[in-house]
């Protein structure tokens, strides 16, 4: 019996809820969480819009605001708790529910069974589950931006005793943040069933032919994600779980004994605040290679497609993924390095954050020999792999400074460290779905998104997010601090203050162009050129297949794989790509 | 097999029947290191915060837990015995009913230990306790509802099922041997 027809002998669903709303089809799903993200990036734009407005006008009350957020802005300027609850929310909606969900959830769900030769996950009913997991999750996060109180003030990091101690930590501290404990807790589950189906999806169910070593990159930083996911979730998991505990049973796993909050002496005794940093560390480094590994595997998909070159040391890029996936697991100590660490854990923590550094600079001199004397295609998914590399550069330069105990002592908690965890995390993984979007949007929706546009899109993005995040690094290195709404009592930060009025209007020029995204992403669906098949003329199992693919991805046809992934310009070859599929004899 | 693949450029057509239980079998493995780490998670926040409580009291473990550790095994056995005897339905319920037993016997002794004023918040040790024997009690829950499925299923899922499950089983019940060392062999 054929190892697809085992696994799956569901029909194609006919009825609305079964096809487009409780499906078990990987694209529906795929889909789905692109939709969730495109709602959360939504979301988490308006609250940096909102930080940007206070940090740039200190002063200026907004009437208008203070009409949608009577306790916001409480009679003047916006609170800094307010503010805090802005900055948090931002954070965790964006990490979690963007991050997280566009590259890995929702490319990887959609495209990882078609490129490994699959009719959908392993487990189908199980990757429902996890979707709609993942929504309840946000919808419950949500639900802690409106709780009573407010919005959790702790972070995205939720740094404990503040996060622990209950409704008496501040405004918001009460049911916003067990909202948001609980909101993660479920995301976790949710994470944990998507990353389960990747792996056995790849491991057990590729076509013939498809050997390990003939996946595209792009499915490889899927598989190594997942693998990252499987392992860190369940530690974010416990510590969550722990968290909740503290604050609604009473124990005190995080809150040290001797505390007094507001006046108020708490009877917790012996718990470590450091512990809950540990445990999130564990699971947060990690999670920072979870959202950018995905745009690895796409940037090098995308760079080998459109210079008409295959990869260069597609070995080594495989390598590479693994070693970066692997050291991640090893370097969570150093975001507390100001935590009172002995300074040979420090040390310790500093050579194995280094050492990151090794595999990134593979993967990107790799990119650019791709590159090299090839024939390049600036489409839009293009420019946003070359963005991507751009960003990765500058990003991971300075995580190579913020890695020297000594440096970051300086520059931790300052803009610097905002600065770099933006371009590195943020930015370039976004860059990263964006490049997917323009690449696969045919394949999804069998049309073209408009090219013209989308360069339009490009250059406004990537100018922009350039002028927002470099002078960050200029407001770190005067020693400016992160996270607080207002610092206009500080004689040596006021020369500081024309700079942050820049960023704050770079931030609404590159917001306002996103529009550009969401109407050519929505005018296409209708109005654009027909795809085709292969409009890309790229080689990977998804663009064998019509476009959208049906519900079984390959039809009656079994595929079988005969090359590898990035057959281009093969010398004596009819075409300068040779497809997976193709037969063997294509390649003379 | 697919697998097979990796070494050679074009395998075999992947004609083995229970191709499909390989798939199962990997995803429940998986699903198994995941539950690792969530104990391992645990562990090392337990030794962490023992090592750093000066005010550390240990609770004596309720007696009844031994007769609970037993049922559990009997509970493991039986079910490793009937994977091997499909015939011997008898064998399946024993495991049901000592798993039943053994979640019974975890209320006893969390009452027992309430009864004795021993909760959440007045102690560390017994904070661990709680939360490791929840979690656990929750998984063995989850145990207990894919051994009733193991009958339930269609005939064609039965086998896959089965071996799923006790893999599970198993496992937990390796770890309930496990969480015993950590909360109370090591004091």
């Amino acid at each position: 019996m054929d190892v697809h027809v085992a696994a799956h002998q569901h029909e194609a669903p006919t009825g609305f809820v079964r096809k487009y709303i409780f499906s078990m089809d990987h694209k529906v799903i795929g889909i789905q969480y692109l939709m969730l993200a495109m709602v959360a990036v939504t979301v988490g734009m308006i609250l940096s819009v909102l930080m940007r407005l206070r940090l740039a006008w200190p002063l200026e009350k907004w009437p208008m605001l203070a009409h949608i957020f009577p306790e916001g802005f409480a009679g003047g300027p916006m609170t800094p708790e307010f503010y805090l609850a802005m900055l948090t929310m931002h954070g965790t909606i964006m990490v979690f529910f963007v991050l997280t969900t566009a590259p890995l959830s929702g490319f990887g769900n959609y495209f990882l069974p078609i490129q490994v030769g699959a009719r959908d996950m392993a487990f189908p009913f199980m990757n429902m589950m996890s979707f709609w997991v993942t929504f309840v999750a946000f919808v419950v996060m949500l639900m802690a931006l409106f709780a009573t109180g407010g919005a959790p003030i702790a972070g995205w990091t939720a740094y404990t005793p503040l996060s622990a101690v209950g409704a008496i930590g501040g405004p918001g501290m009460g049911a916003g943040q067990t909202l948001w404990v609980i909101s993660i807790a479920i995301f976790c589950a949710g994470s944990l069933l998507t990353a389960l189906n990747f792996l056995t999806t790849v491991l057990n169910l590729r076509a013939r032919g498809m050997s390990l070593m003939r996946m595209p990159l792009t499915s490889w930083a899927w598989f190594t994600t997942a693998i990252l996911a499987l392992l860190a979730f369940p530690v974010l998991l416990a510590g969550g779980v722990l968290l909740l505990l503290d604050r609604v049973g009473g124990s005190s796993f995080f809150i040290p004994a001797g505390l007094v909050i507001s006046d108020k002496h708490l009877t917790n005794s012996g718990g470590s605040p450091l512990l809950w940093q540990h445990l999130f560390w564990f699971f947060g480094h990690p999670e920072v290679y979870i959202a950018i590994l995905p745009g690895m595997g796409v940037t090098s998909h995308i760079l080998s497609t459109f210079s008409r070159k295959p990869v260069f040391a597609y070995k080594a890029m495989v390598g590479a993924i693994f070693a970066i996936g692997f050291i991640s697991y090893v370097v969570w100590g150093h975001h507390m390095f100001m935590s009172g660490m002995s300074p040979y854990t420090a040390m310790a923590f500093s050579i194995t954050t280094m050492a990151v550094g090794v595999p990134s600079a593979i993967k990107t001199f790799n990119w650019l020999a791709t590159l090299w004397k090839g024939q390049i295609r600036f489409t839009c998914a293009m420019l946003f792999s070359l963005g991507f590399v751009s960003l990765f550069v500058s990003g991971g330069v300075t995580g190579m400074l913020l890695a020297q105990p000594a440096v970051d002592i300086f520059l931790h908690d300052t803009y610097f460290v905002v600065a770099h965890f933006h371009i590195i995390m943020g930015v370039a993984a976004i860059f990263g779905i964006f490049a997917g979007m323009y690449y696969w949007y045919p394949k999804m929706f069998g049309r073209l998104m408009h090219e013209g546009w989308g360069k339009v899109h490009f250059w406004f993005s990537l100018v922009g997010v350039y002028c927002i995040f470099m002078p960050m690094h200029f407001l770190g290195l005067a020693g400016h601090p992160r996270r607080y709404a207002q610092l206009t009592e500080f004689k040596y930060l006021l020369h500081l203050q024309p700079l942050h009025l820049f960023i704050s209007i770079a931030a609404f020029i590159t917001i306002t162009a996103q529009v550009i995204f969401f109407f050519n992403f929505f005018w296409s669906l209708k109005k654009g050129k027909p795809a085709g098949d292969n409009p890309w003329e790229s080689t990977s199992l998804e663009w064998s297949i019509p476009s959208p693919p049906p519900f079984d991805n390959f039809g009656p046809i079994e595929p079988i794989v005969h090359h590898g992934p990035y057959e281009y310009s093969v010398p004596g070859a009819a075409k300068d790509y040779i497809m997976q599929t193709d037969p063997p004899e294509a390649r003379p | 097999m697919s697998v097979s693949t990796l070494e050679l450029p074009l395998g075999p057509p992947p004609a083995d029947p229970r191709v499909s239980l390989r798939t199962s079998l990997l995803g429940m493995k998986l699903a198994l290191a995941a539950i690792g780490m969530l104990f391992t998670a645990f562990t090392s926040a337990y030794v962490v915060r023992h090592a750093l409580d000066p005010d550390w009291h240990a609770v004596p473990m309720p007696r009844i837990m031994i007769a609970n550790t037993l049922a559990l095994v009997i509970s493991s056995l039986s079910l490793e015995v009937y994977r091997r005897h499909r015939q011997e339905r008898l064998w399946l319920t024993l495991s049901q009913a000592m798993g039943v037993l053994f979640v019974a016997g975890q209320v006893f002794a969390w009452r027992q230990l309430q009864s004795r004023g021993v909760y959440l918040s007045n102690n560390p040790h017994a904070a661990f306790f709680y939360v490791l024997t929840a979690a656990h009690g929750l998984h063995i829950l989850g145990g207990l509802f894919a051994l009733g499925g193991i009958t339930v299923v269609a005939q064609e899922r039965r086998f896959r099922w089965l071996e799923a499950a006790s893999l599970y089983w198993h496992f937990m019940g390796a770890l309930w041997l496990y969480l015993l060392f950590l909360l109370f062999g090591m004091n």
